[in-house]
């Protein structure tokens, strides 16, 4: 088969790291192409690479055979390389139909030709399947959607490349499905993907071939049949897999104290009614769907949106918190589900992200010396095994893996005694996330309560002692106990309104 | 790695003070020779001889650093201070009777001294701003670096337009140092007071336009309650009535008042900042006209006229204040964790909320702390014209400000902030003033050349113009290296 894309000997050098060393790829017309690997491995510096963001240190690329060398995103695009990022960048302010077309808008006797711009966007939207009105904003639409309107535009500049990063992490199931009937209306009209993902079970689905990087080499490409899940994991972090997911469940005493004792929270509109009380060392998982009241409640327990109605109570005290300072104060912790708008302060270095709660805990007036908050910074750095040069690096430059761990870091120095993680393992890899819910347990183990909020199940009934489930704002269950191979469809039924609640 | 470019760094600017304090030096010894009055400078025909003097002096400067000694020198003449002020003494006792010759001779010690203090402030100021100013791509990679070699390069011409531009003299008279390099800070002090509160204010991603009409509103207060009795006014020596503490504390609190406001619609009300200050700067002026009925006051009251024109330990007392104001917000923001928490909010707000910190309260503090220093400067504008004047005084002082922040490398889009650099910057844009001044071109296109030389300056500071000179030096640097290799 002849080769769409080839990508040869590329190298990058980054101060103090080589983060791309003699990496070959090669893409396919008409095929999905997984790139895999853990955070930091050099997929996006390759990607980067390939759309003209980073300049490569050697190495040529090939598309269709002839040597191309993209100097800007813009160049790349021209030369029929399109990308989506994980971030939806679509301009809220214009119409999706003005969105795929800005910047190429069809003309007539100098003037932008609208009906023309909303025709075609709309002939576009049908291709896909997807039946929306073009002339209203991209925000009126579901995440899904909007992931298709980038996908439309970027095929419609003639692309043959097409890179797709972490296009699913914010897709539900179904969603994900109208995005793979896309994909393979793409494959046929011989367009080869690139196809950047955590999910598994979405590349053994989508795929064709994989290429797998780690630490900026090449580890190996792959027939999608020649390999198994285990052996991809294990390519992957270099490490054996059973080894990581040996995890056991925190054990909690039968007299352990109750730490946190919430009753009928609720803030009008998005949550109602939800009581709950979690022991000392004990993880509680909380499933739903999205908007479900997850993440609400959470919000609501640690004060970043004040409960209207209900109690809470901590270590046995009335709480009567009115922002999130009072609740650090009362030794609680939260890392925040968007982990950009409400987690990192991207310019500021890792350490000063460290000891941010820390400081703010004790106050401006009583400052953390640098030597101080360099050796926490360090400790932490070590501890969570974070993948940084030194404790200077702005955190925005770092993966998404490595900020999530900084932000725990952040929390971890605060030495709460109830950490609430609102979906800590979104978008992070294999290796990432299963040291991320080692960490939680081993908080548990040394007495400390957790809330842990994750959309995939799975994680979920592996590390939790009980399970709350929502359902529109509202209680929908609980599971306790010893949870077995039907738990999971338990928790659908019950998210689905169809189990009894407990 | 991270060490030896900290060391790289430390060692420039090491040089950088070194060679301001041999100008000092230099221009000291060109002061002692050249003893012009200025309206014998205005005259060309007078300056041919000490021109040449100044040149012979040159010569011997520049033999001095061909030594490459002149730091063992500087060292030495340190270490020597006490003994030569012991000297000096005597030395003066005899001059007082023997004339003024060696008496000339004899001032050199303390202008050598004040020198060395100036180098040495500019060291500790690029210290502790050094702390936290990271530099990634090396020292060239740093808009404060431009910033300071922009500031020599123009007081290098202004030296070359006049040979005795870094003289510094005593005036026994006054009881001040007088010289250009002290006019430049004494002038620049208004803004440099301003531009404090404005590194913050910009720190937080915000920016505040109203200060230049709250340094009207704090000037008409202060006259305002000297002429409460015009009576007691017109007798000198009889101010008892109104109690001087009033002049100062009331235009301060008011500015202060003002300040909270701004920062209220900022932090409570999420207006954005420009149009949240651009209320109290249309109104501000007309606030200082109803308070002064329209009228623009005079006043003869020493102990006002000290704020702007009186002096302490030699130095300007505007200097003085600005001295001390940069020392407390650098102190303020830095040996506490207050600067952290502005920069953390600037950046991401939602983000430092989650985290424990109260934002609004962090730019409550900010706007006020702004206010109240438009205020102090609003005091020494007055004080210095010993009037009020509502139309002009503080007249763009808000663009001086923000452009002395921006220059010094702090970006308006918020995030890290240099104290050290905003300093510099309010300091270049009064040397260009001087400078225009001195190049002797007409007043109608002074501001025009104002705008040429920071456009430079803004230019030499653009991302791609330092990447592209960080670019060429590692260039340069990997080709010597591969040499060395080879």
């Amino acid at each position: 088969m002849s080769e769409l894309l080839e990508m040869r000997g590329i190298e990058i050098q980054f101060p103090g790291v080589k983060a791309l060393d003699k990496v070959d790829f090669t893409l396919r017309a008409g095929e999905v192409h997984a790139l895999l690997g853990e955070n930091g491995a050099g997929k996006s510096t390759l990607i980067k690479c390939l759309t003209g963001v980073n300049k490569m240190d050697a190495g040529e690329i090939f598309l269709e055979g002839k040597s191309i060398r993209p100097t800007s995103p813009q160049a790349a695009i021209e030369m029929g390389i399109s990308t989506v990022f994980q971030e939806i960048n679509l301009c809220p302010n214009l119409t999706v139909a003005e969105n795929i077309f800005v910047g190429r808008q069809p003309m007539k006797h100098h003037q932008i030709n609208w009906k023309e711009i909303n025709r075609r966007a709309n002939e576009l939207m049908e291709r896909f399947n997807v039946h929306i009105d073009v002339t209203r904003p991209p925000s009126y639409y579901s995440t899904a959607i909007q992931q298709m309107v980038s996908i439309a535009r970027a095929v419609d500049i003639d692309a043959k490349v097409l890179i797709l990063d972490e296009p699913t992490s914010s897709l539900d199931e179904n969603e994900v499905k109208q995005l793979f009937a896309v994909m393979r209306s793409l494959k046929e009209q011989g367009i080869g993907i690139i196809f950047i993902t955590h999910f598994l079970d979405q590349v053994f689905e989508m795929s064709d071939r994989l290429t797998i990087l780690r630490n900026g080499h090449l580890v190996g490409v792959y027939d999608i049949h020649e390999i198994t899940k285990l052996e991809l994991v294990t390519e992957m972090i270099g490490k054996d897999m059973n080894e990581i997911f040996n995890l056991k469940r925190a054990t909690v005493a039968e007299d352990a104290p109750i730490m946190l004792k919430a009753e009928h929270l609720g803030a009008p509109g998005k949550v109602d009614d939800v009581s709950l009380q979690i022991k000392k060392g004990e993880m509680i998982g909380f499933a739903g769907l999205l908007g479900s009241g997850r993440t609400e409640t959470a919000e609501m327990i640690f004060c970043v949106a004040r409960p209207t109605k209900g109690t809470l109570e901590m270590n046995g005290e009335t709480l009567k918190a009115r922002n999130p300072l009072d609740s650090i104060n009362h030794k609680m912790a939260f890392c925040p589900e968007d982990r950009k708008r409400d987690g990192i302060i991207g310019d500021l270095s890792i350490r000063e992200n460290i000891i941010l709660a820390m400081q703010a805990k004790r106050g401006f007036l009583h400052p953390i010396s640098r030597k101080e908050q360099s050796e926490i910074a360090d400790k932490y750095i070590k501890m969570l095994s974070i993948a940084t040069p030194d404790a200077e690096k702005k955190i925005g430059e770092l993966s998404g893996g490595n900020q999530q761990k900084v932000i725990l870091a952040r929390w971890m120095a605060t030495q709460p005694d109830l950490l609430i993680l609102d979906e800590p393992t979104r978008g992070i890899d294999v290796g990432a996330k299963a040291e991320i819910q080692r960490l939680m347990l081993e908080m548990c183990n040394n007495g400390v309560s957790v809330i842990f909020i994750s959309s995939e199940l799975e994680e979920v009934i592996r590390c939790s002692n009980r399970i709350l489930i929502m359902r529109d704002g509202k209680k929908a269950g609980e599971l306790g106990g010893e949870f077995g191979a039907d738990t999971q469809s338990e928790i659908l039924k019950i998210i689905a309104g169809e189990g009894a609640s407990a | 790695m991270n060490n030896s470019k900290n060391k790289f760094s430390l060692a420039l600017l090491a040089v950088l003070c070194i060679v301001m304090v041999a100008m000092g030096i230099w221009g000291f010894s060109l002061g002692n020779t050249v003893t012009l009055s200025a309206a014998e400078l205005a005259a060309p025909a007078a300056t041919e001889a000490p021109a040449e003097e100044a040149e012979a002096a040159t010569e011997e400067a520049a033999a001095e650093t061909t030594e490459a000694a002149a730091e063992e020198e500087l060292a030495e003449a340190a270490g020597d201070s006490g003994v030569s002020m012991q000297e000096s003494a005597i030395a003066e006792h005899l001059a007082e009777r023997s004339g003024l010759q060696s008496f000339a001779y004899l001032k050199r010690f303390p202008l050598l001294i004040t020198g060395i203090l100036l180098g040495l402030a500019f060291v500790v100021a690029l210290l502790i701003s050094g702390n936290k100013m990271r530099m990634p791509e090396g020292i060239l990679h740093s808009k404060l670096t431009y910033a300071v070699v922009a500031e020599l390069a123009i007081l290098m011409v202004c030296l070359w337009i006049r040979p005795d531009f870094f003289s510094i003299r005593y005036e026994p008279s006054s009881g001040m140092l007088i010289g250009s390099l002290i006019t430049i800070l004494n002038r620049s002090a208004e803004i440099t007071i301003i531009a404090m509160g404005m590194t913050l204010v910009i720190a937080l991603g915000g920016t505040d336009i109203s200060v230049g009409a709250l340094v009207a509103v704090s000037g008409a207060l202060a006259l305002k309650f000297l002429r409460w009795d015009i009576d007691v006014y017109t007798t000198p020596g009889n101010y008892t009535v109104q109690p001087f503490v009033w002049v100062i504390v009331v235009p301060l609190a008011v500015c202060l008042l003002m300040g909270l406001f701004n920062g209220a619609l900022v932090a409570k009300l999420n207006i954005q900042p420009i149009i949240a200050t651009l209320i109290l700067m249309v109104a501000g002026r007309g606030i200082a006209q109803i308070v002064t009925d329209g009228k623009q006051y005079t006043t003869g009251y020493a102990p006002f006229q000290f704020i702007g024109g009186g002096s302490f330990l030699g130095l300007p007392m505007p200097v003085i204040i600005s001295i001390l104001v940069v020392l407390f917000v650098a102190l303020f923001t830095r040996k506490t964790a207050f600067g952290m928490f502005v920069e953390s909010v600037g950046v991401n707000r939602s983000a430092s909320r989650v985290s424990g910190l109260r934002s609004d309260r962090i730019i409550l503090i900010v706007y006020m702390l702004t206010g109240f220093l438009a205020g102090i400067s609003g005091l020494i504008y007055s004080s210095r014209i010993s009037s009020c004047d509502s139309n002009n005084a503080g007249l763009n002082y808000e663009m001086d400000a923000i452009l002395a922040v921006v220059i010094g490398g702090t970006s308006m889009s918020g995030g890290k902030f240099s104290i050290a650099g905003t300093v510099i910057g309010s300091i270049i844009i009064r040397t260009i003033v001087t400078f225009v001044l001195y190049f002797g071109i007409t007043s109608e296109s002074t501001m025009a050349f104002k705008a040429m030389i920071i456009a430079v300056v803004i230019v030499l500071q653009s991302e791609p113009m330092r990447n592209w000179m960080s670019k060429r030096s590692k260039a340069r640097k990997s080709t010597v290296r591969g040499e060395v290799h080879a």
